[in-house]
């Protein structure tokens, strides 16, 4: 009966959330307009205790790297440039000047630190894996095994050692290894040459570009910023300095300056709704299962999640316990997770007008250090019935699979479901 | 399979050269003792780290404690950088299966090079596990050696250049560091920002390296001592064919350096191509290799003399970091994580243990003991270890380890081995500052 009320709770809950629109959420809180740029947000929801008789053993996670700033220099000097120049030339309004302020200061901290860690993303790393530990301590007890991989980027390298030192902190047994290799980009970082020609063909292309001039995002901002229309239309590339604009606002939450610095009033809420939308389908027609351009998309990771099959059966066979950590990128979450088809996320659509009423809505998924966590019970090496629950951004997630045991899943079903869906996709 | 027919392959190999190679040593020079010592001394740049060999730590002056560790490292043990670099003799050995001129070792060699290609896949410029290892005993000797430094929650602050392996050797310091004292608090990082002094690279003095000057003393040097017809002899059954057709130098220089780096990767048990080589051939190549060191990044005069001011920026930020720290009561520990083409600039510069060494003679290098395998093994460091009797002591003194033993410094010093700070600080920013201002 328990447990039926604890479900039932689970389920209201969960309505709520996604009866409240993407439009309402970006509204009271613009930040989560930033996309995938979002910073990870910390969980609040408590975990369903373990089954009855079973013991967390094992963990196999697989994470984006947290908190970062923009991959390139231009993010920062085509804004500043643009704004630099009409300064100089009398065409900022009082704001637009102030904006150039504030944007220096962005660009400043941002200096030679492109596509790196900021503070924050090391913190989110740290507090990610110390929550590991206090939710599953079972796993990391004594001399557990911790075998950490990383895509060889410099932020998913860091990303994994503050992790790690975190980890060592709380259990300084641990018996820990630690690779960045090449040689592992098979799983890490597989890339597809067929279905990245087909992400993107003529079709998919046009279809993104329909929707997004369907819903366009009009510039307004600039009137606040520009005092003279005319030169903004002569002298400025309106489409480039709108998009880095709205990427430099979104990704300030990420930065040391991030409750000093904000570029989010210079847009509208109608602009920054807009703005995010596009991310969103952006997100959907690259990633997703969206039929226009085959709705394969998400096999990309189809190595990894087989390399996640027989790495968890090797380790359950040596009686061990301990944890197998993977850092990556976003571009290989989002697809692993519409793979998966977690919470749904593998919704297959051709109408891009509904993404957000069926939930598909890319800050829930793919934030900043955003990690699916699969954590395995048995009873003993000897249990025959493992079984598992999946973790998105560390909250109970579903996979369409048997769910008599929710948020449990039978470790044999997730196998025999996803290599026979593996195998029908090699054919 | 694989595994089964790889051990037979080398077998063979095993057996048909030990018969072939035969030690007929007769060199007198002290840097042939260490290589008959440790036959992979003469591994230059890639020689494993000798954590084997520890010498006694002088006490310090009565009532000064170690309060501040500096130091910078080079990643451990790895992978060579490159598929070429493990593809070239192999390309090589090519030319001469194709023309079927391989004798039955050079087949087999040909396959075992097959097997390293194969075996490395992937892994070109990784740290190994070994790498890993010799990060985590560094580090575990400098706690235990200066607990004090490491005591509660001592502050631990960690760089390293963008570059993998130089990233995971701090990570696996910082780890075993964690894992002696939970409580360091320790601030890890690794930016583009610290790239200036951290991996300097002076464009203007690194592409006058290799003077017309230079080049030509390195040739006169280097092509008596380059040639190897014995092994050639070994692989290939025609003379002629190798005289036409085959680079006899690259194929002797990138068998040596394929056998060397699998030591590192502790993928010698497997395949290990040493057997091919005499003492006097792994002799001869570490009389070029060290001259090629010599002139490339330390002091040689052939080309100006002033390579090792390639690292000025970091011996400049040493001191503004050690400056900073001595102000502070409980400074603990700043580790750096770089490479080797930095620290055998920066210990030059230094002039530790006379390699400042400045000859225009290349017969000089080696006989005046500038040997570059003990500056540069993998895993090299240097650790200032700072010494104070209280955080008001005006006469902070310190003393300086290479690769962990303790050097000694160009300047004077009435308490060897260690040094006034005051000192050191008075003769190095006036040399600094004398090149800056040239």
């Amino acid at each position: 009966m328990q447990k039926v009320l604890l479900l039932a709770a689970f389920i209201t809950i969960t309505t709520v959330t996604n009866a409240q629109s993407a439009r309402q959420e970006i509204r009271r809180n613009q930040r989560f307009s930033a996309s995938t740029y979002m910073a990870y947000p910390t969980p609040r929801t408590s975990l369903t205790p373990a089954p009855k008789g079973k013991h967390p053993f094992f963990i196999s996670h697989y994470g984006r790297s947290g908190s970062r700033y923009h991959s390139k220099m231009k993010n920062y000097d085509t804004p500043w440039e643009v704004l630099s120049k009409a300064d100089s030339l009398g065409k900022l309004t009082p704001l637009g000047r102030d904006v150039l302020q504030r944007v220096a200061l962005i660009r400043q901290e941002a200096n030679n630190r492109w596509h790196e860690l900021t503070p924050l993303g090391h913190q989110q790393e740290q507090q990610i894996a110390q929550r590991m530990v206090e939710r599953f301590p079972e796993v990391f007890e004594g001399n557990a095994e911790i075998d950490a991989r990383s895509m060889v980027f410099l932020r998913s390298i860091m990303s994994m050692e503050s992790a790690l030192l975190q980890l060592v902190t709380l259990r300084p047994q641990l018996q820990i290894s630690h690779e960045a290799s090449l040689s592992d980009k098979s799983f890490m970082n597989s890339s597809d040459y067929r279905l990245k020609k087909t992400r993107n063909d003529s079709i998919a292309l046009l279809q993104f570009r329909k929707f997004v001039s369907k819903h366009p995002t009009n510039h307004r901002f600039l009137k606040k910023l520009f005092n003279d229309m005319n030169y903004v239309r002569q002298h400025v590339d309106i489409e480039e300095f709108s998009d880095l604009m709205f990427k430099l606002a979104t990704n300030q939450q990420n930065t040391k300056l991030s409750s000093q610095v904000t570029l989010f009033d210079i847009f509208s809420h109608q602009e920054i709704y807009t703005n995010w939308r596009k991310d969103n389908v952006w997100w959907y027609v690259n990633y997703g299962a969206w039929p226009q351009n085959g709705g394969t998309q998400p096999y990309t990771q189809r190595r990894l999640l087989r390399k996640i099959i027989t790495d968890t059966d090797e380790f359950m066979l040596t009686g061990r316990h301990g944890a197998h950590l993977r850092y990556g990128d976003d571009v290989v979450v989002m697809p692993l997770i519409c793979l998966l088809d977690l919470n749904g996320l593998g919704l297959v659509t051709n109408n891009l007008e509904s993404l957000e009423s069926k939930g598909w809505v890319d800050y829930r998924v793919l934030p900043m250090a955003a990690n699916i966590q699969f954590v395995f019970y048995r009873t003993d090496p000897q249990d025959q019935e493992v079984l598992f629950k999946v973790l998105l951004n560390e909250k109970e997630a579903t996979l369409p699979l048997p769910a008599d045991r929710y948020p449990y899943y039978r470790w044999s079903d997730f196998r025999e479901y996803y290599l026979k869906k593996l195998d029908a996709y090699g054919k | 399979m694989r595994m089964g027919s790889r051990k037979t392959a080398y077998q063979t190999f095993v057996l048909l050269i030990v018969l072939i190679v035969s030690s007929t040593a007769t060199w007198a020079q002290a840097a042939f003792d260490q290589i008959q010592a440790d036959r992979y001394f003469a591994a230059t740049n890639y020689r494993l780290y000798p954590d084997t060999i520890t010498t006694p730590q002088t006490p310090p002056p009565a009532g000064k404690h170690p309060f501040y560790i500096s130091h910078y490292g080079r990643h451990g043990s790895r992978y060579m950088g490159s598929r070429k670099a493990y593809l070239t003799p192999l390309e090589i050995l090519q030319k001469g299966y194709k023309a079927k001129k391989l004798t039955q070792l050079g087949l087999d060699l040909r396959k075992l090079l097959a097997n390293i290609i194969h075996d490395t896949h992937g892994h070109w410029g990784d740290l190994s596990a070994l790498g890993h290892q010799q990060n985590r005993d560094i580090a575990r000797r400098m706690m235990q050696n200066y607990p004090e430094v490491f005591e509660g929650d001592a502050h631990i602050q960690a760089r390293s250049t963008t570059i993998s392996r130089c990233m995971l050797s701090m990570g696996s310091a910082l780890l075993q560091l964690k894992s002696m004292n939970p409580q360091l608090q320790v601030d890890m990082d690794a930016t583009h920002e610290d790239m200036w002094y951290l991996n300097f690279q002076d464009k203007q003095l690194r592409d006058s390296m290799m003077t017309r000057k230079a080049k030509q003393a390195f040739d006169k040097y280097c092509n008596p001592r380059k040639h190897n017809r014995r092994l050639m002899d070994l692989i290939f059954t025609d003379t002629a064919f190798v005289k036409q057709n085959i680079d006899d130098y690259w194929l002797n220089y990138y068998l040596l350096k394929t056998d060397h780096v699998q030591l590192n990767t502790k993928s010698y048990d497997k395949v290990r191509l040493a057997d091919l080589f005499t003492l006097e051939d792994l002799y001869l190549f570490w009389q070029y290799e060290n001259v090629w060191w010599y002139i490339c990044y330390g002091p040689s005069l052939l080309n100006g003399g002033s390579q090792p001011y390639t690292q000025r920026h970091l011996l400049r930020r040493l001191i503004q970091d050690a400056d900073s720290c001595l102000t502070l009561n409980k400074p603990g520990v700043q580790l750096r994580y770089g490479h080797d083409t930095i620290i055998l600039p920066l210990v030059c510069l230094l002039g530790l243990n006379g390699y400042d060494f400045q000859t225009e003679d290349l017969e000089e290098v080696e006989k005046h003991g500038w040997w570059v395998s003990d500056i540069i093994p993998m895993a090299a460091n240097l650790q200032f270890v700072f010494y104070r009797e209280h955080p008001q002591d005006q006469d902070v003194i310190f003393k300086i380890l290479l690769n962990e033993k303790e050097a000694t410094l160009p300047i004077p010093t009435d308490i060897a081995p260690y040094y006034h700070w005051r000192d050191f600080r008075e003769f190095y920013l006036k040399k600094l500052d004398a090149y800056e201002v040239r």
